[in-house]
């Protein structure tokens, strides 16, 4: 499948190549643009089409929260009652799985959902005049997320038990011979906790937009070379892949939020498992 | 799948800072260890709900 996937966006690119006319290239559409330059300490800070989608999202996250609140009424209106529901989802994910105790947390993982669900979302919708680009397939994007994730857990939890979170590589009930290795490996296991939640997000959504890249161009070719019919077919798979998308835009933002709660859950919990 | 890198990573850095060449395979085979544990982990957790 992933080899089928890779040779087949490899043609393509070999069809028309980046500089001809009808040159198709599924990997275009994750080309950052620098809108301003700008230039921090000798960094490279500028504001690119990935900033922009940001900025977008985060004001339509707010602009939606603050008009869904504003004027509540005790029976909902749509708006209000969208409002209300993505708020006991994730009121629920985290009571589930980090228990009431890491409701005081629920903030900075309503944020993380929100904003993830929001920028995988906006990638499938191709704005005019500002194309389409999906800032969650960007792995920096996806580890910088990740990597606040890991910090902030760590952090919480030597805070709340100090000394005592270093039970959370000592598992109960494991012989003293075999303890060395056992603690090794969860070491180890808890240091692959960023990498896997930022490669899992942004290879879920890189893969799936190269794909639809590829199937769109299936669309064109076959329509254009062969005949309007032929063009159809893949037409069809373009829809049903196009709903598969959006199912995976938003449950991989679920994913994510909900390992949060489990790494919060872990660390508010440690050594009593 | 992680697990592989971060035990090969964290091996080879050893063999690195200690000018040894071990290091790297038994930290493998740890971050294999660590991979399974966490798809053993995850597998409970979904049996769990």
């Amino acid at each position: 499948m992933i080899d089928w996937f890779i040779s087949a966006a490899h043609a393509a690119t070999q069809d028309g190549g980046h500089h001809g006319g009808g040159g198709f290239d599924p990997m275009h559409q994750f080309v950052i643009n620098r809108y301003t330059p700008i230039e921090l300490f000798g960094y490279d800070a500028s504001f690119t089409n990935a900033s922009l989608w940001m900025v977008i999202a985060t004001t339509l996250v707010t602009a939606f929260l603050v008009f869904s609140t504003a004027g509540a009424k005790l029976v909902p209106g749509r708006l209000q009652s969208l409002g209300e529901i993505s708020y006991e989802f994730v009121a629920n994910m985290v009571r589930q799985n980090a228990g009431t105790s890491g409701m005081p947390y629920f903030p900075i993982i309503f944020t993380l959902f929100m904003f993830i669900l929001s920028l995988n979302l906006l990638g499938m919708i191709p704005i005019p005049g500002l194309g389409q680009f999906t800032v969650t397939s960007h792995i920096i994007v996806t580890f910088a997320l990740a990597a606040f994730v890991f910090v902030g857990v760590t952090l919480i939890g030597i805070f709340k038990h100090g000394f005592g979170f270093l039970k959370l590589f000592v598992p109960s009930g494991v012989p003293i011979a075999l303890l060395p290795l056992i603690s090794v490996i969860e070491i180890i296991s808890y240091f692959t906790r960023p990498i896997s939640l930022s490669v899992r997000l942004f290879a879920n959504m890189m893969a799936g937009h190269t794909m639809l890249a590829v199937f769109g161009s299936f669309v064109v070719g076959l329509g254009v070379n062969v005949g309007l019919a032929a063009g159809g077919v893949p037409l069809i798979f373009m829809v049903l892949l196009m709903g598969l998308e959006i199912l995976i835009a938003f449950l991989q933002a679920y994913v994510f939020a909900v390992l949060s709660c489990i790494y919060l859950s872990d660390s508010l919990h440690a050594g009593s498992h | 799948m992680a697990g592989v890198f971060v035990g090969g990573f964290i091996g080879w850095a050893l063999d690195q800072w200690l000018d040894t060449r071990f290091f790297i395979v038994v930290f493998l085979f740890l971050g294999i260890a660590a991979g399974f544990l966490n798809v053993i982990r995850e597998a409970q957790r979904m049996g769990d709900k």
